[in-house]
């Protein structure tokens, strides 16, 4: 792959990040940008919309932890953006989700311009909290090193961590550090705007091989690291008796709901009064099995996985605001890849595959007619 | 106002009576809150049990009531009308199918009768939720699109063409006519296909009410019976129509022979596809390529039937004819017909065939055919067993659907079976219509046909428009449609694409979609597509299904 | 009134026992409770004898806020037969506010409940020395002190008496392993209980009059202490908006503190609808007047909307900080300022069915001080 190589003293990328995006807003080729901030009392980072220099310079567009899911920061603009070249740093899973959501006409790409990044993954924001200039120390080492002890669980099992040529998710510029000399980064156009912001910025494009070999090297442990974990994972989801096990600690707060760029939905089907019935049905099924759960939360985790499954792009924000630790974003991540390797589907990969489940095709599923 | 319901059990005739034990059933309904009499009677639909259902509903003054009988498909519009007659909202009551899912199916009465109480329950827990629901008229369209203007199209476009009915025939070639175009002589008349076509073409020519439409093509289509609006593209230039109905009758193409394996070289010289074949005797001259006339000619059946999996039906009847073609013409060929099966049913094409065979045109039934170029062309056949030299080669190739059958299926939402032909609503009871209300399908659109069974099905489709769509008469549209909860709805506009009618659209304003309730046809697919259910479907709302499932699990 | 029963049993099987007979003897048709199953802990509608036996309806855990959950069951219809339900205090506060609001209904429900010595928080259920912890908690209870590792909110809530109960139980009674008294506290509970339960005598206190032992006395006044210091820590002057976007900054919007909220009935909040989305010419003039906006915005107007829709009914179960997945005190400040907001009205939300929520209702005389 081909791109233009920048310099980031002291391997300072979000520094270096920053005056390619200055540099940009002074060539016009961004007007404002989207990106994560630390929030004043320094304990957590959010994301600004905003155009000023001097915000952009305190921010930090590449952060340890995983506050809002970039893509549901992006809906709230769902009825229109301010300005038309918004330039937007997010990770490749939050990618991904902008991409779904914008098929689902929840986010506009038209004034955007969608820069990914190299993503060794983030902290637990739990273990982040603890301590948070220590996680701020520790996760500028995993920049560098690309080390997973500290990272998410969910990021350990993740492959989409960059660009290659098998395209794995969409954006229009990739930033990438990895295999990219000391001091140094690169950015890549991953769409057609791509190139165009880069030949307008007038930058001399190098070829990148270097970075071939560490980008294989790193998704294929993930991969191995996901094969593994799901040794174990899959016979605790299977079956309905396992699958009750897995969510037995469920106190069904839908935490994981509400944190996830997919669920979009105003109101969720099963937070309505649809699923609402009277003492007396309930006791009519407490008497056949003798007791029944309140409120039962399986109908609820596997109602969400057949809504967003086939959109889910395993940022793992799930996982990590579940209050009962339960693993529920690698379950989901798991059969949400089953689900999605029937349709040959994968969400974020481009702008134009459309929902599996938005389209009728003749030839989809013959096997299963009759 | 108090509830006051009513239950009803038909006994369809012995039908229900001698398998269910409706004393029973009754014991165990009456009790039931707000039942205020639960009835039995021989047979609901016949006169006498609508009066009875009529007057039990008057006497009683029921506000709702439920019937337990037969599928709601083979009587609920019955008892609609018995409803209203009573002076009742027609959704107020709710059949149960205590025959087809009780009577018929289960053996044990125990068993069947508990079962039958089981579904009238989920009916009256149902019923209890359902809502009066007030009917609507609408104006339909007589006018029709025609898709393909070979024979079929064309007979269909003259027979719905009048005064107050438009045709638009639309045709993507640059000419109308079709395959028959090139049929010197057409079984069994043996006029000649060109002449029969001009006969038609001189009557669409006169017929103000035919619009055609040369090399054009349907791009998008909309709407439902009565209301469809069609956009069709004619060279660079689009535009919208607006119909009641729509009948494709798209045709067919021969099989690709370069697709099929097996039958040795296909494409030497001096092989002819049975179209090719007609377009050299409408020339008039039957030479092999070096111009001079075949002493022997083969023709080989079922070319591609085993690719395909089905009889074409109509190949041995024109095969037949080339013989006779070849007889006329070059009297002295020999003529040898390979074949595995001869389908020869008509009345008249068993004479025919003897015909031609008493002339001295060689029957020989073989199987395993191939085609060798060694020294001249030869026929070997039964596993290489016999050969059988010739200068000519006539083929009779499968049937298969055409081209465009794939788009124009996405397009109008019908289905197409596994050779990829479109799929009547009932081969037997319905075999022009199709699973969208308004759309027919005729001719070999449907599969392989012969010219008058293309024409019958034409007149057929065309009577079932004339019927359904009268001029000046209005249609009344589903009631039990989709609604949008407004403060639900988030804009996605999923609802939009699995919509088959073009029936909702987007408020750009408010940034919520909306169902336009003339084109909503009640078929519930964007209900499924939304996931937090800000649309509900009037009569299947989710409490009135709950209900009935729980009471059905109980 | 003023009766109670005297049970010579462990506290935890006297219970369950007197729970299983008024199920044999048909007068109730099922149990709400906590079941424990592992580390998962839930309400639970029983019907049969033997579950109620494995029940734990003492267990100082609470998954998700009961009333909530009573509410949700009986605001379709209220209950036909019977139902016994075992819950905390605050639980049945916050279903009294819920009713109060017409979300729910007392009928045919039987509520029992106990002096609460608190609950934990709901990760611990997970903790592997679990049952040595659950140990501690009752012989502190038992000897009349407030148990550690509490949820922050039990060690600061001073309504540890269901007052609105139809049986009470006293956890903090020195006695409870080998018996345990039953405080018939309502008519409906004296149609529920007879001599066959257990010797039948005369209370010393009476629990919706404020007469009850000293230990407990003694407890509530601890724990007011400790309210009055938390108190003084979310005074609401004193924050101003940059202690709020100290306090709040790491909010990630997920609103999850008001879906757990047993208050936050709504079906669709207001926050969440199509009225609260931002609107792009309100953007626009936010981003010229602040050069920077927060995505998603309104994460404080949540907060303090939230704040102004609940504060009086605010029970402090604290079910919102159990789950706030950036560990903010949620619950703390909420009670804290829920406090303060019903103690000028002099309003205690769940105390009395009659009495309207003060939002509800105008009185001439009210906060005149606030008048100019």
């Amino acid at each position: 792959m081909d791109g233009v190589i920048l310099k980031a003293q002291n391997n300072d990328f979000n520094k270096g990040i920053k005056s390619f995006l200055l540099s940009g807003l002074k060539n016009g080729v961004f007007d404002s940008f989207i990106l994560s901030m630390q929030v004043p009392a320094k304990d957590s980072y959010a994301w600004i919309l905003t155009y000023d220099e001097g915000l952009v310079k305190s921010s930090t567009p590449i952060s340890p932890i995983m506050t809002v899911q970039g893509a549901r920061a992006l809906k709230s603009l769902r009825t229109g953006t301010p300005t038309q070249k918004i330039a937007v740093v997010m990770r490749p899973c939050e990618m991904r989700a902008v991409i779904e959501l914008s098929k689902l006409n929840q986010i506009n790409l038209n004034d955007l311009i969608l820069i990914s990044y190299d993503c060794p993954g983030t902290l637990p924001i739990k273990n982040y909290l603890e301590d948070p200039e220590k996680g701020e120390e520790v996760f500028n080492k995993i920049l560098l090193d690309w080390d997973d002890k500290n990272i998410r669980e969910t990021c350990k099992l993740c492959d989409k961590v960059s660009v290659q040529e098998e395209k794995t998710f969409q954006s229009d510029l990739h930033i990438t550090t990895l295999g990219i000399e000391q001091n140094n980064f690169a950015i890549i156009s991953n769409s057609e705007k791509g190139i165009e912001i880069l030949n307008e910025l007038k930058l001399e494009i190098k070829n990148l091989s270097s970075r071939d070999e560490p980008v294989k090297k790193i998704i294929e442990t993930r991969r191995k690291n996901r094969e593994n974990s799901r040794k174990e994972l899959i016979p605790q989801l299977i079956g309905l008796d396992a699958l009750s096990e897995f969510f037995s600690k469920c106190i069904n707060c839908k935490v994981c709901r509400s944190v996830c760029p997919i669920c979009y939905c105003r109101q969720c089907y099963f937070s309505s009064e649809k699923v609402k019935y009277s003492m007396e049905d309930y006791l009519l099924q407490a008497s056949t099995r003798g007791n029944m759960k309140f409120l039962p939360s399986l109908l609820f985790q596997v109602g969400r996985m057949t809504h967003m499954s086939l959109s889910c792009v395993n940022c793992g924000a799930c996982e990590d605001a579940c209050p009962m630790d339960i693993k529920v974003g690698q379950a989901f991540s798991y059969v949400g890849d089953n689900v999605q390797k029937l349709f040959d589907y994968l969400p974020g990969r481009s702008f134009e595959e459309p929902l599996p489940l938005s389209v009728y095709r003749e030839e989809e599923f013959k096997e299963i007619e009759n | 106002m108090k509830e006051r319901i009513g239950i009803f059990l038909c006994e369809c005739g012995p039908n229900i009576a001698e398998k269910i034990d409706l004393d029973k059933v009754k014991e165990a309904l009456e009790h039931l809150p707000n039942v205020v009499i639960v009835a039995r009677h021989k047979l609901f639909c016949s006169l006498q049990g609508k009066e009875f259902l009529k007057e039990s509903i008057k006497e009683n003054n029921l506000t709702r009531f439920v019937i337990a009988a037969c599928s709601p498909k083979q009587h609920e519009l019955t008892f609609m009308i018995v409803a209203e007659d009573a002076g009742m909202n027609p959704h107020l009551f709710q059949m149960a199918n205590i025959r087809e899912q009780c009577a018929w199916i289960i053996e044990d009465k125990d068993e069947a009768t508990k079962k039958a109480i089981l579904y009238i329950k989920a009916a009256y827990k149902r019923v209890i939720y359902h809502e009066s629901l007030d009917k609507k008229e609408i104006v339909a369209n007589p006018d029709v699109l025609v898709i393909g203007g070979g024979i079929a199209g064309i007979e269909a476009s003259l027979a719905l063409a009048g005064p107050d009915r438009k045709v638009y025939l639309i045709e993507k070639t640059e000419s109308l006519g079709g395959k028959i175009k090139e049929f010197d002589e057409v079984f069994i008349s043996f006029k000649n296909g060109q002449s029969i076509i001009d006969e038609r073409l001189e009557r669409i020519e006169k017929e103000d009410n035919i619009e055609t439409r040369l090399q054009a093509e349907v791009i998008d289509v909309k709407g439902f019976l009565g209301n469809f609006i069609v956009i069709v593209k004619t060279g660079d230039s689009e535009e919208k129509i607006q119909v009641g109905a729509i009948i494709v009758a798209i045709g067919f193409e021969l099989i690709n022979l370069s697709q099929l394996k097996g039958y040795g070289s296909l494409d030497c010289d001096d092989i002819y596809t049975g179209l090719e074949f007609e377009k050299m005797k409408k020339e008039g001259k039957i030479t092999t390529k070096s111009g001079s006339v075949p002493k022997s000619v083969g023709i080989i059946h079922c070319i591609g039937r085993n690719e395909v999996g089905y009889c074409s039906g109509v190949c041995c009847l024109s095969s037949i004819k080339f013989s006779k073609y070849i007889q006329d013409k070059l009297p002295g060929t020999n003529i040898f017909e390979f074949y595995r099966d001869l389908t020869l049913p008509d009345k008249a094409y068993q004479k025919f065939y003897e015909n031609i065979e008493n002339k001295g045109v060689n029957f020989i039934q073989a199987d395993d055919i191939k085609i060798a170029n060694e020294k001249g062309l030869k026929i070997k056949y039964n596993k290489n067993k016999s050969t059988q030299p010739v200068d000519m080669i006539i083929l009779s190739p499968a049937y298969v659907p055409a081209k465009d059958s794939n788009s124009l299926a996405e397009m109008l939402r019908i289905p197409r079976d596994d050779s990829g032909f479109f799929t009547e609503e009932h081969p037997k009871l319905a075999p022009v219509n199709t699973s969208a209300e308004g759309i027919f399908i005729i001719g070999c659109a449907q599969g392989p046909k012969s010219i008058k069974d293309s024409i019958s099905q034409a007149h057929a489709a065309a009577g079932k428009i004339l019927a359904s769509i009268i001029p000046g008469k209005k249609l009344e549209p589903e009631v039990r449609i989709s609604y949008i909860n407004e403060a639900f709805c988030i804009g996605c506009q999923k609802c939009l694409n699995t919509c088959n009618y073009g029936a909702i659209y987007f408020d750009n304003l408010k940034f919520i979609s909306i169902v336009n309730e003339v084109l909503c046809h009640g078929c519930g697919n964007c209900i499924a597509s939304c996931n937090s259910s800000a649309i509900q479907l009037k009569h299947f709302k989710d409490i009135q299904m709950h209900q009935e499932i729980i009471e059905i699990l109980r | 009134m003023n009766k109670k029963i005297k049970i010579n049993k462990s506290v935890e099987t006297g219970l369950k026992e007197l729970l299983i007979s008024l199920l044999e003897s048909r007068k109730i048709k099922a149990v709400f409770t906590l079941e424990r199953n592992k580390d998962a802990v839930y309400y639970s509608l029983i019907t049969d004898l033997e579950k109620v036996d494995q029940a734990s309806p003492f267990l100082p855990f609470m998954p998700a806020n009961g009333g909530k959950l009573l509410s949700k069951l009986t605001d379709i219809k209220s209950i036909s037969e019977p139902i016994a339900a075992v819950i905390h205090p605050c639980e049945l506060a916050a279903f009294i506010e819920l009713i109060k609001k017409q979300q729910g209904s007392l009928d045919n429900l039987l509520i029992i409940s106990s002096v609460c010595p608190g609950v934990m928080p709901i990760n611990n259920i997970s903790e592997t020395n679990l049952d040595e912890k659950i140990k501690k908690y009752f012989e502190s209870a038992k000897n009349s002190n407030i148990p550690t590792g509490l949820r922050e909110n039990c060690e600061i809530c001073s309504r540890i008496i269901p007052t609105n109960a139809d049986i009470i139980i006293n956890l903090m009674d020195k006695d409870i392993d080998n018996s345990f008294e039953l405080y018939i506290n309502s008519e409906k509970a004296e149609k529920f209980l007879g001599d066959e339960n257990g010797e039948i005598l005369d209370s010393d206190f009476d629990f919706a009059n404020n007469t009850f032992p000293q230990n407990i006395k003694d407890i509530i006044s601890q724990k007011e202490k400790n309210r009055i210091a938390v108190n003084e820590k979310y005074k609401f002057d004193q924050l101003g908006m940059d202690g709020l976007i100290d306090l709040f900054g790491k909010c990630i919007g997920c609103h999850s503190c008001g879906g757990v909220c047993p208050i936050c009935y709504c079906e669709l909040c207001d926050f969440d609808s199509a009225e609260h989305e931002y609107k792009k010419n309100v953007l626009k003039s936010d981003l010229n007047s602040r050069a920077g906006v927060r995505l998603p915005p309104n994460t404080i107007l949540y907060q303090l909307g939230r704040l102004n829709h609940i504060s009086t009914s605010c029970v402090g179960c604290g079910m919102c900080t159990d789950v706030c997945p950036v560990d903010i005190p949620v619950g703390m400040i909420f009670s804290s300022i829920g406090n303060s907001v019903q103690e000028l009205f002099k309003y205690i939300p769940g105390e009395n069915l009659e009495e309207a929520n003060p939002i509800t209702v105008y009185k001439k005389e009210e906060l005149t001080n606030f008048e100019d």
